[in-house]
């Protein structure tokens, strides 16, 4: 009798397109199209090379210093190149404005720097900073020219102070969306589990009915159907890692065994609230499908699938909120992996998570026990 | 009438997919781009900075300090480790800088001192660096001639408060247009999410079992419903279309008013006819409700990631920027970014989001024209 419910569980889920398509395919489309948008994404902030331009004129050419500095800071061999500067006239510069091909012009009048910018933004602060610097430190050296000449010699041997960065490596938000995504795939595995438990219900389906007044035993038909949905979940699962590992080359970090162990945990979570919702909900499929995707996606949202700051203000404002939401403890446990060198968080999230399931499989249990019918 | 009916109960009942929709496009451009007032003056970037000073005895120190605070948003977290760590990596500061103790007396002395920051890596942070290191070189070349801490700090800060006078050369309200132009773009989502899901299900109802059966052997002929229905739902999506650009009226304000504003709002109108079409296209090809979910969510999810919606299309790799040129979307998108930079209406301006709308419209007539072939081939295979 189990391994015959068993093999048609399977067959009935598998039958199912549509839950095979939000359990198994929509994770994998929603991996690549995280992959080819996001895959950029951190590169465009970064610091790149600025375009600017300088009103090359009788001003322009007497000053060495602000020449030599531009020469410096647009250098293209120099791996602190911070400008790709043109040397145009005025009219030219404010058609390369015009145009877009520029942040802004430097021009110099009566020796002192004058800034035009296209707009307000970081490339324009970036091409006032610099400028700022070098007109600081021209009057810095025109200073200590006047004050004690014998000191100039000594500005090029100057004591640094060493600035040391101790940020971590592991520094790229968009894993989070990954992880925010495996959290959908274990939990929309709670459609699967309500799925199997829904054809074993007398009042949801007539195979329900026909099941009720068997005499096979009632906990052999719920375990066998339960871990034919537990083995569809973790196929789905082992795609999409799979998937991403060997075509989106998403690097999980060097403990994937833990990855893999709050996945699976993940998953029997995700198998506890479907079953839960199938139990102790009494309404039809269709509700119970749209209380589990609801709970998902705004679980998902939360833990910050569609844009990582709501994890943060949902973390520092309101912290029980995600302390209860499956999706974020299984992102949480896998951010704390791949960004924590400690495990103290990781495992705080997989208590937290086993006490939920063990909850839900509980009342479950109750609610399935429970269940007698005079008719139907 | 009874058509009408039919087709408001149709939508009456799944109003909420409207709602939920409408709700994450409000959501998400309140809270992405906040635009600020308008300032016709330039503004500097201010990065988020985290700074921990532990040698509040020295003058250097405290300097530096207020040297960073008047450049940079200071953000005030808890002085915890786990706070500051998922604080630098969900970008709520750019930079953490710790002053160690001793570290005034240190520099004044010539020695090396250390200080300990963390960096997001971006631009923001790179500037907050720029701007720390242009502090510790000018105290240091100052170190040369200043005998005392006093008169050192005095000669930096005097230094450093000097400005290069900066001329904007927009008259654009360029946050206000950000925020706009994020709007119209997420638009996309909301947008072929409802037109879809709404007119294919209202759609597959008429189609559908005993309704078919009942409209069959009815006095209506099925021209008039076929009439019918393309009118309730052009209608529909003309309400649609309205209702999220009353929506951003209320949630954009100013910009909207503005010779860019209407340029928005005539490009989403396009779009919208051209979504109209393609909904009622799909209408015709698909056949199945659980189906329809999962075509609605995998077009408009994709191509919302793709053309630019979610993630600005300059940021989007070459490839798929390449790739999204097959979506209207991306046309659409294209010319909100267009729309954005638009200084002035002269038509050497407006020329090329002309062009874009253009296509777009292209792309509503290829719609309509397999749309027609497909309804007529369904007339003769059912004759």
């Amino acid at each position: 009798m189990f391994w015959h419910n068993f093999k048609y569980t399977l067959k009935i889920i598998l039958r199912d397109y549509a839950l095979v398509f939000w359990t198994l395919a929509f994770p994998l489309i929603m991996a690549t199209l995280f992959n080819l948008a996001f895959s950029n994404i951190e590169n465009g902030e970064r610091l790149k090379v600025i375009d600017v331009a300088v009103i090359d004129d009788g001003e322009w050419q007497a000053n060495k210093p602000f020449q030599e500095a531009f020469r410096e800071l647009s250098r293209e061999d120099s791996p602190d190149r911070l400008f790709d500067t043109r040397y145009v006239s005025r009219e030219e510069a404010n058609q390369l404005l015009a145009d877009e091909d520029i942040a802004g012009f430097l021009q110099l009048k009566s020796g002192h720097p004058e800034l035009t910018v296209a707009e307000s933004g970081i490339n324009a602060t970036i091409l006032k900073s610099a400028i700022e610097e070098i007109a600081t430190q021209s009057q810095v050296i025109r200073e200590i020219a006047q004050k004690d000449p014998t000191k100039l010699a000594q500005l090029g041997t100057l004591p640094t102070v060493e600035i040391e960065d101790q940020s971590s490596e592991h520094l790229s938000y968009t894993m989070i969306e990954y992880y925010t995504l495996i959290a959908m795939t274990c939990l929309y595995g709670g459609m699967i589990g309500m799925a199997a438990i829904n054809q074993l219900l007398a009042n949801m389906s007539t195979s329900g009915r026909r099941i009720a007044v068997s005499p096979s035993p009632k906990w052999k038909l719920i375990i066998s159907g339960l871990l034919a949905s537990y083995l569809v979940q973790l196929v789905g699962l082992a795609l999409l890692f799979v998937y991403t590992i060997t075509i989106l080359h998403v690097d999980y970090g060097p403990h994937f065994g833990l990855v893999a162990t709050l996945s699976l945990l993940g998953s029997l979570a995700g198998l506890a609230i479907g079953v839960a919702v199938a139990s102790l909900v009494r309404s039809n499929a269709n509700a119970k499908v749209g209380i589990i995707i609801a709970v998902t996606m705004f679980g998902c949202f939360l833990a910050g699938m569609m844009g990582i700051t709501m994890k943060y203000i949902v973390d520092t404002n309101l912290p029980i909120l995600n302390r209860l939401n499956p999706a974020n403890l299984i992102t949480d446990g896998l951010y704390a992996l791949y960004y924590y060198p400690t495990f103290d968080r990781f495992w705080g999230d997989v208590s937290v998570l086993t006490g939920i399931t063990i909850v839900l499989i509980g009342f479950s249990i109750w609610s399935l026990r429970k269940e007698q019918y005079d008719n139907l | 009438m009874t058509i009408y009916k039919a087709f408001l109960r149709v939508l009456s009942r799944n109003a909420w997919i409207l709602i939920m929709y409408s709700a994450i496009l409000i959501f998400f451009s309140i809270f992405s781009v906040q635009a600020n007032d308008v300032n016709l003056n330039f503004e500097a970037t201010r990065p988020d900075l985290y700074l921990t000073n532990n040698d509040e005895g020295s003058e250097l120190s405290h300097s530096l300090v207020k040297y960073l605070t008047a450049h940079n948003n200071i953000i005030e977290l808890p002085d915890e480790n786990d706070a500051l760590n998922d604080a630098l990596f969900y970008r709520r500061v750019n930079y953490i800088i710790t002053i160690p103790d001793g570290f005034g007396a240190d520099f004044l002395a010539g020695r090396e001192p250390t200080l300990i920051v963390q960096s997001t890596g971006d631009y923001n942070a790179a500037f907050a660096e720029m701007m720390l290191q242009r502090y510790l070189n000018t105290a240091q070349s100052y170190r040369l001639i200043d005998k005392s801490e006093t008169e050192l700090v005095r000669d930096v800060e005097r230094t450093l408060a000097m400005e290069v006078p900066t001329e904007l050369a927009t008259k654009r309200d360029v946050s206000g247009l950000e925020q706009a132009a994020f709007y119209y773009n997420f638009l996309n989502y909301p947008l072929i999410v409802g037109c879809i899901f709404m007119i294919c299900t209202v759609m597959l109802s008429f189609r559908e079992g005993k309704v078919a059966r009942r409209i069959a052997v009815s006095g209506t002929r099925p021209e008039q419903v076929n009439r019918v229905l393309l009118l309730a739902n052009s209608l529909f999506a003309f309400l649609l279309w309205l209702v999220y650009v009353g929506i951003s009226f209320l949630v954009i304000g100013r910009v909207m008013w503005s010779m860019q504003g209407l340029w928005f709002i005539l490009n989403s109108f396009v779009f919208a006819f051209c979504v109209t079409t393609l909904a009622l296209l799909l209408a015709n090809i698909v056949h199945n409700r659980n189906a329809l979910n999962g075509l609605t969510n995998v077009i408009g999810l994709g191509s919302s990631f793709l053309c630019g919606a979610f993630v600005p299309l300059v940021w989007l790799p070459e490839t798929v920027r390449l790739i999204a040129h097959v979506f209207p979307s991306y046309w659409y998108i294209d010319a909100n970014e267009k729309i954005k930079a638009l200084e002035t209406c002269t038509w050497d301006h407006v020329v090329p989001i002309l062009f874009n709308m253009a296509i777009v419209l292209a792309f509503a007539l290829v719609f309509v024209l397999v749309t027609n072939l497909l309804s007529r081939h369904a007339r003769r295979r059912a004759a």
